[in-house]
């Protein structure tokens, strides 16, 4: 067995005895009542460790985990790299180093009584982790070389001074197969994200989301969407990212088998801050920035500069954390406050968002440790009314300029009001127990409590459409309790032959309940209620779904090199038909440390192989099994019923599928690292919205398992340190991921229309558009359903109208550090996507001939701008071209295929500058560790798009909206500038 | 050790409860229905689906949505698929074309209806659920057989729009017996005025005339429209009236512009109050409001004026152009004229003069148009006419079809209402793809 196996290590601390603490710091009268807990004290002589922890550069690293040998003590540096252990025991002691990037090593530390040893540890750069624990998609914490498949983790630690706001962002462009999905540009406007392509046609595209093993809700709560339209938030930007440690990610079913029904679209798992062992350590952290949008990122209408002139603004953000950290022997805390201001790049738009948490760890006894995790967070989004949506300022601005396009001046509709508030408190324990050297068990308890709080008021008198003005309210309590249990048993069978099993169960349980408020029309000015409006109307709706599911894992290794894992869960869900009990996922993955069996090159230092299969599910919509009636009203308030699901009793979840295979080389000493994976997914019984005829009442389409889709795609990423020049290093990273999905089978089903050109039809990538165009063929410009030569029966080619595809085919990120002598760092990343298609809204409006603006009767009269030619710039600039000529000179519609455009842009997504300060610089006001940044997001992008940004997504709220690819005038992603500071004290 | 866990994992099921049920307050399971005390509820349902696909769904409902293919309304707003009936060329795919089609749940949900009230309430001959019941499966038929290209009924196959104006006549025959053993005059009286509409449509002006005669001059029977949800609002009145749908129709461009009567006065008018609109809107800046397409000028039809205005179904009123109708086909010109008056009496207008049958025969057109205005009427009067040479007349009327690029809206060109292609709805991709009688065959 490697010395450097880091489970090993927690094997042996699980099974130490008993520790004596200490409490240190402010923190400790708040954990008096827990320090009640077992604790022995310890009469022998003991002397301390203080050691540091420097880069290759000289640089001191912070968050580096250091170990304690043989014990179960651990901790992390502080921002001067350092880190202590008191009351060691005198003797011969070792202390284990181990971090992302860097190789994990032991160190020699002689204690001697009453003294301290200070150790300075240098590490030596390590592009592979063989070595590192993950926990997700696992039964207990297992090294990287135990597990068959590829569990992306993202170190959060190292990106302090990145220009991140959210969670979305901090997930950009961090791990290969990871599409994030921005929507646009407004303050607060959540983020979609997709796990290696479209694994359902129909159910959420999306992971599920876990912080300290509680299940989050993640639904973009959308009450108010009919007037905020396209600006939905989502419940991860709720996580405060300064309080992430770490992320990992599984991308596929093949490895989250053990997450069962909900988890085909993969899994996500937050790993919040810790505390440490050592005295209270505060931390500061706050930063200041602008948002801005170049001019000709709008320029796309003939009102874009009016637009740019009088609308668009420079937006402003600042954020604030200050967290302490500390603890003692048998326990540890982390506590932070944060907050973080922002108001965007169009009037009224603004984020303000607070934030709290505490977690806790406490070693009652030897064998038992016991966590705590508690978040809460306020967040409140005043949102801007966009995209298709008649009161959106940009719609109004850019099509019909001042005068607004829908009867009411643009600016005007700033007086309209909506925010998004949410209070959020995510909460949970965590208990391991080491029975005994080869048992242990774990068991969570969590609960994500979230209650949203949306309205929205069109004052009275203040647009011309609601002449009366308009109020809604609409609040949203979400709860989800999650239990997990999970025991396992380690048996060495012999020398070379160990045994891993585990048995464990997850139970489920979300309840939401929603109400709302609406008043229409206002007596008079001033009035701001429901009840205050002459007519009101409510809503209300209330939901419980439960999922429970066992599990059984089984894993023998060999030698340490060859490791082989079994497993199986098996699921029953609320949402089953009544003929359908339970579903069982089963998996299967191996994993081969080749560079340990010494017959490969001396190039290659490290090198592991890799296969895995697995299976996951996602659940059907709740009560689509059960036919149903819908409560109503009707002819004046009478109660009545209407016709909901025609229902089906066999309903059960679809199956994805997944064989992976890859490999991780590390190269030179692990001086560079490749890991490529291969994925084939395919999922069965696929949930495919089936439509019954509407002339038999069943309007609503009925869910069945009858489709079949599959995704199929390579992941590759590199990184490494690529040359050193004196005090200069320069480190890069590689990832590129392909995607390729289609629609296999419908089951004998009709083509479904997801959206306007966008339908599911066998053959073609999942959400594919189709659509009829103008194109020009022999000198003939026309409709291609025209032009396009017919066989001998008068059929036009098959995919004659197929224009392309919704998600990415293809993702870059080019990332570099430089690190120039220890107090300069220099990090940049490129990030780019294509390969996909945006159905483009703004210039289906734009381009059509009723934007051609006239001098005589029609809007140039109401516009009060004069602007005759065409409003589209595009129409205006390629003038001349026979097909733009044709698509501006007729009508639109929502079916015409000459406005989906290809999306491809290359993007500088992050350029950050950090500057290390002295010590001694700040030693005099009792600070250390600082630095400064500054740091810029989205820089530049470079694209061929033609409408506002290639990022742009209409309606991010719906279940289905990864696929959903519109871009309604969807406000460009702003540049960031943000200067920064962090200092400890 | 085995205690430990097997301790912890009971403890944690316990706790969880395990229990794996679904609950959902606001659903109702099919069978929740089989009780008597859920007949109101049930016949009410129909009652509100037909409220719904007539007026609101789909942009204001079958009556806006055929007041636009035929005269009664243009289109003046941003919503693709409306232009695309109003420049009379039907479509059947998009959202909106589905909506319409979705009249077929209105009509399955009262036949539905009757059926279930007639097996759960205790005296089916003489109930008013029951009789309700097969009054709206009758209109919902005849709405149906007037607007609607073809008929597919239940999942079958696709048979003449006639079929449904068949139904709706079994369904009212059925009406009126319960009515009348029941003694529920008002539902009587509205039975016999659906079924001579129904059978109008089907060219037995026989009986269309004797059921007429059953029904005097002065009744009226509407469906409720209320403020109290947005599925009860009068939609045809939102669609007119509401900016926020992006104004999207406009009396401009249509005969009634020249027949009905201007409030602000700016066109010249006959000034018929039955079609009262306004051709000057102005925003609170006092901005003259033009349509959502920001071409064509809004004037809002005023025909009713609240979200809780009731829709007519059916009229005295109306019995009596049908008498005029089959004196007219029967070559009895005066005695037409006398039946328009009679309607134009009791509407305190001034007596109408026709000397030829030509003449009698535009009198009809525009009297039935301005009687029955935007109650989802005209079109189905236009078909029964472009089948009918005699009543050609209306070639004259040309209503706005599409547009001129870069030329204002009083360039837009202009086409016979009648040559509409189809000059009906069309039976939804929805219903054409989904059912196995039809195959996947767009009839049209």
């Amino acid at each position: 067995m490697s010395e450097m196996c880091h489970c090993a290590t927690l094997r042996q601390a699980r099974a130490g005895g008993r520790r004596s603490g200490v409490v240190r710091g402010w923190t400790g009268l708040l954990l008096a009542a827990l320090m009640a807990l077992p604790a022995s004290i310890q009469a022998q002589q003991t002397g301390v460790i203080s050691g540091t922890v420097l880069s290759p550069a000289g640089q001191p690293i912070q968050d580096i985990v250091v170990e304690l040998v043989g014990t179960n003590r651990s901790t992390v540096t502080n921002t001067r790299g350092q880190f202590m252990f008191q009351n060691v025991p005198v003797g011969a002691r070792e202390v284990q180093v181990s971090a992302l990037g860097y190789r994990t090593s032991r160190h020699a530390v002689n204690v001697t009584a009453g003294q301290t040893a200070t150790p300075t540890i240098t590490l030596q750069v390590s592009a592979v982790a063989l070595d590192e624990v993950v926990v997700t998609g696992q039964a207990t914490g297992t090294a990287r070389r135990e597990i068959g498949t590829s569990i992306a983790s993202v170190n959060v630690q190292a990106l302090e001074a990145a220009p991140i706001n959210n969670l979305s962002q901090l997930m950009q462009g961090r791990a290969p197969g990871v599409n994030v999905m921005p929507g646009g540009g407004k303050s607060g406007q959540g983020s979609r994200i997709v796990l290696r392509g479209a694994a359902s046609i129909t159910q959420s595209n999306e992971p599920i989301i876990y912080v300290d093993g509680i299940r989050i809700d993640n639904n973009s709560s959308n009450g108010i969407s009919t007037t905020t339209a396209g600006a939905s938030w989502s419940g991860l930007d709720d996580i405060n990212t300064m309080d992430i440690e770490r992320i990992e990610i599984i991308r596929g079913a093949s490895a989250a088998t053990l997450y069962g029904t909900e988890a085909s679209s993969g899994v996500i798992q937050i790993f919040t801050r810790r505390g440490r062992e050592g005295r209270a350590q505060w931390r500061y952290s706050g930063d200041f920035g602008v948002l801005t949008t170049p001019r000709e990122w709008w320029q796309v209408s003939a009102f874009s500069d009016w637009f740019y002139d009088e609308v668009v603004q420079t937006g402003h953000t600042q954020s604030h954390q200050l967290s302490v950290t500390g603890g003692g022997e048998n326990f540890s805390y982390y506590a932070a406050l944060s907050g973080r201001g922002e108001t965007g790049i169009l009037p009224n738009a603004g984020e303000d968002a607070y934030s709290g948490r505490v977690n806790l760890t406490v070693v009652p006894r030897s064998d038992l440790t016991v966590r705590f995790n508690s978040g809460y967070t306020r967040r409140s989004v005043q949102h801007v009314p966009d995209a298709n949506n008649t009161r959106g300022y940009t719609i109004n601005g850019l099509v019909g300029g001042p005068a607004g396009q829908f009867g009411t001046p643009t600016l005007d509709h700033t007086a309209i009001e909506a925010f998004q508030n949410g209070n959020r408190f995510i909460g949970g324990v965590t208990a391991e127990h080491q029975v005994n050297t080869a048992l242990s068990h774990r068991l969570t308890f969590g609960a994500d409590i979230h209650n949203a709080d949306e309205h929205q008021l069109f004052p009275f008198g203040a647009i011309n459409n609601i002449t009366n003005g308009f109020r809604s309210n609409y609040r949203r309590q979400n709860q989800n309790l999650n239990v997990d249990y999970a025991a396992t048993l380690r048996t060495d069978f012999t020398d070379a032959v160990r045994s891993t099993s585990s048995v464990g169960f997850q139970y489920f349980n979300r309840t939401t309940g929603w109400s709302s408020a609406i008043g229409d029309g206002f007596p008079f000015i001033g009035l701001e209620t429901v009840s205050s409006a002459l007519t009101t109307s409510g809503a209300e709706g209330r939901v419980r779904e439960r999922t429970a599911g066992f599990f059984g894992e089984q894993q023998v290794g060999f030698d340490n090199t060859i490791f082989v894992t079994l497993g199986a869960r098996a699921d029953a869900h609320s949402a089953f038909g009544e003929d359908v009990s339970y579903q069982v996922y089963p998996k299967a993955d191996v994993s081969w440390v080749v560079s340990e069996h010494g017959f490969l090159p001396e190039v290659f230092s490290s090198a592991r192989l890799r296969a895995a299969w697995g299976t996951a599910g996602k659940q059907p919509t709740n009560f689509a099994a059960v036919r149903t009636w819908i409560p109503d009203a009707a002819v004046g308030g009478q109660p009545a019923v209407r016709p909901g699901n025609i229902g089906n009793p066999d309903l059960k979840a679809e199956v994805s599928t997944e064989i992976e295979f890859g490999a991780d080389i590390g190269f030179l000493e692990d001086r560079f690292r490749l890991e490529v994976t291969r994925y084939d997914q395919r999922t069965k019984d696929a949930l495919y919205e089936v439509r019954y005829p509407p002339s038999l009442g069943f309007l609503a389409t009925q869910l069945e398992n009858v489709g079949e889709i599959e995704n199929a795609g390579w992941e590759v990423g590199a990184q490494g340190l690529i040359a050193e020049f004196g005090m200069v290093s320069w480190s890069g990273m590689v990832n590129f991921s392909s995607n390729r999905n289609k629609v296999v089978s419908l089951g004998g089903g009709a083509p479904i229309q997801l959206q306007w050109l966008q339908w599911m039809r066998e053959g073609y990538p999942v959400g594919a558009f189709f659509g009829d165009h103008i194109i020009e063929l022999n000198g003939e410009v026309g409709w291609a359903s025209a032009l396009l030569p017919r066989d001998s029966e008068g059929n036009l080619p098959e995919g004659w109208d197929y224009l392309g595809q919704p998600l990415p085919t293809r993702q870059v990120q080019l990332g570099s550090t430089f690190n120039i002598g220890p107090r300069v760092a220099v990090n940049l990343l490129f990030d780019h996507k294509g390969g996909n298609m945006n159905h483009d809204h703004s210039m289906r409006w734009l381009m059509q001939a009723a934007r051609q603006v006239t001098e005589g009767d029609g809007p140039s009269q109401t516009q009060g701008v004069t602007t005759a030619g065409h409003t589209s710039l595009r129409c205006r600039e390629l003038a001349g071209d026979p097909v733009i000529d044709r698509i501006c000179s007729q009508g639109s519609a929502l079916t015409h295929g000459h406005f989906a455009f290809p999306a491809d842009f290359w993007r500088m997504r992050e350029l950050t500058v950090t500057y290390r300060v002295p010590d001694q610089w700040v030693s005099r006001f009792g600070m250390g560790g600082t630095t400064l940044s500054l740091a810029g997001r989205n820089l530049l992008r470079w694209t061929d798009y033609p409408g506002l940004d290639p990022e742009g997504m209409y309606r991010n709220d719906l279940s289905d909206s990864a696929l959903r690819a519109h871009n309604f005038f969807d406000t460009p992603l702003p540049r960031q500038i943000v200067f920064g500071i962090s200092t400890s004290f | 050790m085995r205690k430990t866990i097997i301790t912890t994992a009971a403890v944690v099921l316990v706790a969880a409860g395990c229990d794996l049920g679904v609950t959902n307050p606001a659903q109702i399971e099919a069978g929740d229905l089989q009780t008597p005390a859920a007949v109101p509820a049930i016949v009410n349902g129909a009652r509100g689906s037909f409220g719904l696909w007539t007026t609101i769904n789909g942009g204001g409902g079958v009556y806006t949505a055929s007041a636009m293919l035929a005269d009664e309304l243009t289109h003046a707003g941003s919503w693709v698929p409306l232009r695309e009936i109003s420049d009379g060329v039907p479509g059947n795919a998009s959202p909106e074309n589905q909506s319409h089609w979705n009249m077929s749940q209105a009509r399955w949900q009262a036949e539905d209806a009757a059926e279930k009230a007639a097996n759960l309430v205790a005296n089916p001959g003489t109930d008013q659920w029951v009789a309700l019941a097969n009054l709206y499966a009758g209109f919902s038929n005849r709405v149906m057989g007037e607007l609607f290209c073809d008929a597919v009924i239940n999942g079958g196959g696709l048979e003449p729009h006639t079929a449904f104006s068949a139904r709706a006549v079994e369904y009212f025959t059925e009406a009126i017996q319960v009515a009348q053993a029941g003694g529920h005059a008002d539902l009587l009286s509205a039975a016999y005025a659906g079924r001579a509409q129904a059978r109008m449509m089907l060219n037995q002006w026989d009986q269309a005339v004797a059921d007429a005669g059953q029904v005097a001059t002065s009744f009226v029977y509407s469906h409720i429209h209320s403020e109290n949800s947005g599925n009860e609002h009068n939609g045809v009145h939102n669609w007119a009236y509401r900016g926020d749908n992006g104004f999207q129709t406009t009396v401009w461009g249509t005969p009634f512009a020249d027949w009905g009567l201007d409030t602000a006065g700016n066109v010249d008018s006959d000034g018929d109050p039955r079609a009262t609109f306004t051709s000057e809107v102005r925003s609170s800046t006092g901005a003259l409001i033009v349509g959502g397409d920001t071409r064509r000028p809004f004037w809002r039809a005023d025909k009713y004026t609240a979200r809780s205005s009731g829709i007519p179904l059916a009229k005295g009123t109306e019995m009596r152009l049908i008498e005029a109708e089959a004196l007219l086909r029967g070559g009895n010109a005066p005695g037409a004229l006398l039946k328009i008056n009679e309607v134009r009496a009791h509407r305190s207008l001034t007596p109408a003069v026709g000397v030829t049958a030509d003449d009698v025969w535009a009198l009809l057109v525009r009297e039935r148009g301005l009687e029955l205005w935007l109650e989802g009427r005209r079109l189905g009067d236009l078909r029964r006419w472009a089948d009918h040479a005699p009543a050609r007349p209306h070639a004259s009327y040309a209503v706005p079809r599409g547009l001129t690029a870069g030329q204002p809206a009083s360039a837009d060109p202009r086409a016979n209402v009648l040559d509409a292609s189809p000059l009906c709805l069309r039976v939804s991709t929805n219903e054409i793809f989904s059912n196995p009688n039809l195959n996947g065959s767009n009839p049209r």
